[in-house]
């Protein structure tokens, strides 16, 4: 049924750069119609230039950085800061690779990751005598 | 949660008494843990005003009402969750409906001269101190 994200197992694992930044795990929702599986994170204070979406082999890497100006004066509360939003997947062979679109607005990004025509289920008509 | 943390302590003695209860009093701790506030805040003091930042991914301006009485500043609105008719979800972890939440500053702040923007899911408000409640300085003669 849902061999493309089916498991969704994520990858642990560090990227390449170190940095100073906390490293975050974005929240994510994962769902599926019979066209496209959708996954659609929460990644607040991200800007499009700092995102980076990769896809290599199987996996598929998200990572954003948040890394805001701190603002002058005396801190009173502090319940979030800037960080390294990082997640890996794994994609299903019955993704089309090729028509993945991904959008970022107001801090979530939604990515459409359509089935290939392959995977997509199919009405049989059937004719009768 | 189902338990208010009143009755949670004699509670968990009574999941101490066998090793199977104890796991799930591991459980119960796991699930009465202090769900982190929508949205997270941030609140810095200048000489004159406050500046306050909220986390709110996926908001949208419609839907989101921010006020001033007095000292406090208030924070409403509903995160709405996505049109999901014919699909079913693998993954569900971000949290949709609505939301509030109220701080009190140190003093009062002009309630006419705030201003609130946002960017990237991150609402920030400029909340200017009301300049009866600043310090003056007083000239010696």
């Amino acid at each position: 049924m849902s061999e493309t994200l089916h498991k969704a197992g994520e990858v642990s694992g560090l990227a390449e750069q170190v940095s100073s930044l906390p490293l975050l795990t974005p929240l994510v929702d994962i769902s599926e119609n019979e066209k496209e599986l959708i996954l659609t994170a929460d990644l607040p204070g991200v800007k499009e230039e700092d995102l980076n979406l990769k896809l290599e082999n199987d996996i598929l890497t998200l990572e954003g950085v948040f890394n805001p100006d701190e603002n002058e004066g005396d801190l009173l509360l502090r319940e979030f800061g800037g960080g390294r939003y990082y997640r890996q997947f794994t994609l299903g062979q019955s993704i089309d690779r090729a028509a993945i679109v991904a959008t970022l607005k107001g801090g979530e990004l939604v990515l459409t990751l359509p089935k290939a025509q392959a995977a997509q289920p199919r009405r049989i008509s059937v004719t009768g005598a | 949660m189902f338990f208010n943390r009143r009755m949670y302590p004699r509670m968990h003695n009574l999941f101490l008494e066998t090793p199977h209860w104890q796991e799930v009093g591991r459980l119960l701790e796991a699930m009465t843990q202090e769900q982190p506030m929508f949205p997270a805040l941030k609140l810095v003091e200048q000489k004159d005003r406050f500046v306050l930042e909220a986390r709110l991914p996926g908001v949208e301006n419609e839907d989101l009402h921010v006020s001033v009485q007095g000292k406090t500043v208030y924070l409403e609105g509903e995160r709405k969750a996505p049109e999901t008719s014919n699909s079913r979800y693998h993954r569900q972890e971000r949290g949709f409906g609505s939301f509030r939440r109220a701080l009190t500053l140190p003093m009062d702040i002009d309630a006419n001269a705030v201003r609130a923007s946002r960017e990237d899911g991150i609402l920030r408000l400029d909340l200017p101190k009301n300049q009866e409640m600043m310090p003056r300085a007083i000239k010696i003669n």
